[in-house]
């Protein structure tokens, strides 16, 4: 069994390999294929800067090169584990992308953990009562939330939570300038920041799971094997429990996967709403800069962000079904 | 095969069974009385949706919303009336004394548990059997359906079985807990023909070797000939004829009955052309006034349109719901 | 045959009989068909009830229902509310329209040719398809962006709806797949019908159902998208653009909750409309799920 899990993981990695290099190729053209450069951008209005200058920094950072050259250049770069370095803070890319990377993940990972505890009652109850109170609240709930600007929720939660009732910090992912006296405060400082965003984003994922959750245990439960298991004469808590449950969350889990792009997508405007810094910030900050290097980066690190979490759901996806095997 | 000597094991007196849809109420099952005798195969007949799977639903008082059971009763063993059964009861009463064996063993049984589990899981709940005990139990009711080395398959999960193999697998799950009656709800009509009759043939020594009642709902009047000691005909939520299988296709009496016995070719002879019944299956929401096979009823009369013709005894054990045998114009 | 051919039609319009039917009694599709119109209405006329919002700084954040001639308020400029509203509802229109012709466009094109032609079309297409999937569309949408030094709302709508697709393009080579298959378009190909005259004259109208189901979502997540590239500062700068006041308002929302209140209701309107219509076209079309 694990040898069979290690097996698939590697096959999986190299199937994907393919995948991201030819992201990497329709990035890095889309990216370089635009009309003029930074420098021009920035410098072009200054009278001080003149054209010498300009040529010279885009001499010496490849710009004059044909786009296929620069992509070479860069994967060479890349295969060395160097991901170039900032336009505009001359720091490797791919330092500014790993001390991003984990304060992402760490919101993602609990608004979705948020979403996935408040969806399975709300869904399992909406579809077990269908038409109910819980049924109608939820879709209420849920309609709100699909509907709702994320960064408009998180505008009003700062006002209620942080400046009206003073509860919880306005931004940021730990006080600033704080000496903390023990571990224990850091951490505490850090889960009061996490809160609000994760709970906005975690709510947005709530209204969408707890849909999808009741549809197809709706779906489940018109099936043969739950009469079956009702006509076996057991109670109907273990009849929806154990057996409708365990199928509706077979689809469940692959929506998570596959939605994993959409979190990362509404952690940017998250990450600007309560300035988080994460790669949402990293990658809008660089698009005003059109620093090229972080934009590069940053978005090949979402994708593979994406293909690990559609290989964890894959093997989750197997440890649930046993239809499917890692052959 | 004079009904009165035979145990009575379930009584089924005006029974109502409607769904309450957008479209309106629909007359599913529309005050019907039958007696289903200890040991005996009685088949239910009729075209789809003419409300014999909802019937056969209600002894495990399983049907579904919009679904609800609105008048009659059910009367078990002559006396408990099973619609009177609190939540807890009819948990105990399903798959001890009634059990089902759906039409299609793909869909029938639970994809992500094992079929061993599935049975155990029965056995568990019914009977004081636990843990070794029930499994040994579930690999005696896998080997009872001649699945060879039941040891190995009851550690299956549903999709390494051929689908003969889980209609089998099904029908020993409901037969674990020795139930009274077996419900066979179109066992075989998603099979191959080749495995129909191995299903077939194994329902028939089955019944001979436990003496379980066998409730066999079906549309199909040879697997019935085959199987059935009495045939119950249903028409739009109603039954009219009941009587016993040889008497039946000897001599059908109502026009439907007859009618439904011309649409198959009987075996053994060149028919040309089968024999259709003509018009459509009458709407369960806005029935016909009076009986409601007359509108395609070659010999209906003017009483047809205006008045509900009862099942009345025509001797031998047969009853009929038609008015040609009140006036007598028909023996 | 004349028999025939006048139980088609009338099988035609019946069909179309029973979505009104069916949509009727759908309240909430009734409430989504309201908004919709509402914000048409806006979009429309927004020129002829109010001027063009200018800066009045005398007027700076007067709060809503006070002064009866801005009865929303004003923002930090002096700005009607109200009038800032009408004219965002036509900047979101815009967009949303815009993008959503581009996604069909591009979605139909890319998931008929996979669906009709199947094999390596179809291998190569869906391949690019998965790929453009792996991509989070807010990063591909904002590296799209950077593109451009100027953003104006062709920028924004190319943006929107290059991204946009796979999934229409999916849910439109399902459709073909299937359709492929049917006994009537297998008569029309056996009958000499040249395959784009298939594609698009006998497969396309019967697949249009669940694409137009899809369209009316994507329609409400275009909205969502414009507003908030705008608000992340990555719109249009000429527009008025519900999610730029948001913005705008934010600096503020301590003690001038109105200037971001509204326009985010605004928006929670016209997407909660535009969800709603999808809901209940669905619903009516008997489509199976989708999106």
């Amino acid at each position: 069994m694990i040898m069979a899990l290690k097996d698939y993981v590697v096959r999986r990695t190299f199937i994907a390999l393919p995948t991201l290099f030819a992201i990497s190729v329709i990035v890095f053209t889309i990216i370089h294929a635009a009309p003029g450069d930074p420098f021009q951008f920035f410098l072009g209005f200054n009278p001080r800067v003149s054209m010498e200058t300009i040529e010279f920094l885009r001499e010496k950072y490849h710009l004059n090169d044909p786009i296929w050259v620069q992509y070479i250049s860069w994967l060479k770069m890349l295969l060395s584990g160097n991901m170039g370095y900032s336009f505009i803070t001359h720091r490797a890319v791919s330092d500014a992308i790993m001390i991003r990377v984990p304060n992402t993940v760490k919101l993602v990972l609990t608004a979705e953990l948020i979403a996935i505890l408040l969806a399975i009652p709300l869904g399992t109850i909406s579809a077990v009562k269908e038409g109910g109170i819980v049924d109608n609240i939820s879709r209420v709930i849920s309609l709100l939330g699909v509907s709702m600007p994320s960064f408009w929720l998180g505008i009003l939660l700062i006002l209620l939570f942080a400046v009206r009732l003073n509860l919880l910090p306005t931004c940021g992912s730990h006080t600033t300038g704080m000496v903390y006296s023990s571990t224990w405060e850091s951490i505490k400082d850090q889960i009061y920041h996490l809160i609000l965003p994760a709970m906005t984003l975690g709510y947005l994922r709530t209204a969408y799971l707890t849909r999808l959750l009741r549809s197809s245990l709706l779906d489940v439960l018109s099936k043969d094997y739950i009469m079956t298991a009702r006509m076996k004469g057991l109670k109907e808590r273990v009849v929806i429990y154990k057996h409708a449950l365990r199928n509706a969350l077979l689809p469940f889990v692959t929506a998570i996967g596959l939605a994993f792009g959409f979190l990362l997508s509404g952690a940017v405007l998250i990450e600007t709403v309560f300035a988080w810094p994460g790669m949402g910030r990293l990658i809008v900050d660089a698009t005003f800069t059109r620093d090229y290097p972080v934009i590069m980066g940053t978005t090949m690190m979402t994708a593979v962000m994406v293909v690990l979490a559609n290989l964890i759901t894959d093997i989750v996806y197997a440890f649930l079904d046993p239809r499917i095997t890692y052959d | 095969m004079d009904e009165e000597e035979k145990e009575v094991l379930f009584d089924i007196r005006n029974l109502k069974v409607y769904y309450y849809t957008l479209d309106g109420v629909v007359k599913a099952v529309d005050d019907v009385s039958l007696k289903i005798y200890k040991g005996e195969t009685l088949s239910l007949v009729g075209e789809s949706g003419c409300g014999k799977s909802t019937l056969s639903l209600s002894l495990c008082r399983l049907v579904q919303r919009p679904g609800k059971i609105v008048g009659g009763e059910i009367l078990y063993k002559g006396s408990e009336d099973i619609l009177k059964y609190d939540e807890k009861q009819i948990q105990q009463f399903r798959g001890s004394k009634v059990a089902i064996v759906f039409q299609d063993p793909t869909s029938s049984l639970n994809p992500v548990f094992r079929i061993g589990d599935q049975i155990v899981e029965a056995i568990t709940i019914h009977q004081a059997l636990k843990g070794k005990e029930a499994w040994k139990k579930s690999y005696e009711a896998l080997s009872l359906v001649k699945i060879p080395s039941p040891e190995d398959m009851a550690h299956s999960y549903p999709h390494q079985y051929s689908a003969g193999m889980r209609q089998r697998a099904m029908i020993a799950l409901a037969l674990s807990c020795n139930p009274d009656l077996v419900i066979a709800d179109e066992p075989t009509s998603n099979l191959d023909v080749t495995i129909q009759a191995q299903i077939l043939l194994l329902l028939k020594e089955l019944k001979e070797k436990l003496g379980t009642s066998i409730l066999l709902v079906t549309h199909d009047l040879g697997v019935t000939a085959q199987l059935a000691d009495r045939v119950a005909v249903m028409y739009a939520g109603k039954i009219v004829e009941i009587g016993p299988v040889e008497d039946f296709y000897k001599k059908p009496l109502h026009p439907y009955s007859k009618a439904l016995l011309g649409a198959i070719p009987p075996p053994h002879k060149d028919v040309d052309m089968l024999q259709e019944i003509k018009g459509e299956v009458s709407s369960l929401v806005n029935p016909p006034e009076g009986c409601r096979f007359h509108p395609r009823c070659e010999h209906a009369m003017d009483i047809c349109t205006k008045k509900d013709p009862e099942l009345i005894d025509v001797g031998n054990g047969r009853k009929v719901a038609c008015f040609l045998y009140k006036e007598g114009v028909m023996k | 045959m004349e028999e025939d051919m006048e139980k088609k039609i009338i099988k035609g319009r019946s069909y179309l009989r029973r979505f009104l039917r069916r949509f009727r009694r759908n309240y909430l599709g009734i409430f989504g068909a309201i908004i919709v119109f509402s914000l048409i209405f806006m979009a429309v006329s927004a020129s002829t009830l109010f001027p063009y919002p200018k800066p009045r700084l005398e007027m700076r954040y007067t709060p809503p229902f006070k002064d009866w001639s801005v009865p929303l308020g004003t923002d930090n400029l002096g700005r009607d509310m109200l009038a800032l509203i009408f004219y965002g509802a036509r900047t979101s229109l815009k967009v949303g329209l815009g993008s959503i012709v581009l996604l069909f466009l591009f979605g139909v094109l890319i998931g008929s040719l996979a669906g009709y032609f199947g094999k390596w079309v179809d291998e190569i297409l869906m391949r690019f398809t998965d790929i453009m999937l792996t991509i989070p569309t807010l990063f591909l949408i904002i590296v799209f962006l950077s593109m451009f030094e100027v953003r104006g709302t062709n920028v924004i709508i190319f943006a929107i709806g290059v991204t946009g697709w796979p999934g229409l393009a999916r849910i439109t080579r399902s459709q073909f797949l299937s359709l492929k298959k049917t006994p009537y378009v297998e008569a029309v190909q056996v009958m000499g019908g040249s395959s784009l005259r298939i594609m698009f004259r006998h497969i396309l109208p019967n697949a249009l159902p669940p694409i137009i189901v899809v369209l009316t979502f994507q329609m409400a997540g275009a909205i969502l998208t414009e507003a908030g590239l705008s608000f992340l500062g990555l719109g249009d700068p000429t527009l008025i653009s519900w999610g730029k006041i948001i913005t705008q308002g934010r600096v503020s929302v301590a003690t001038a909750w109105w200037e971001s209140t509204f326009p985010g209701i605004a928006i929670l309107f016209a997407v909660l409309g535009f969800n709603l219509l999808g809901d209940a076209i669905r619903d009516s079309f008997e489509v199976e799920k989708v999106g």
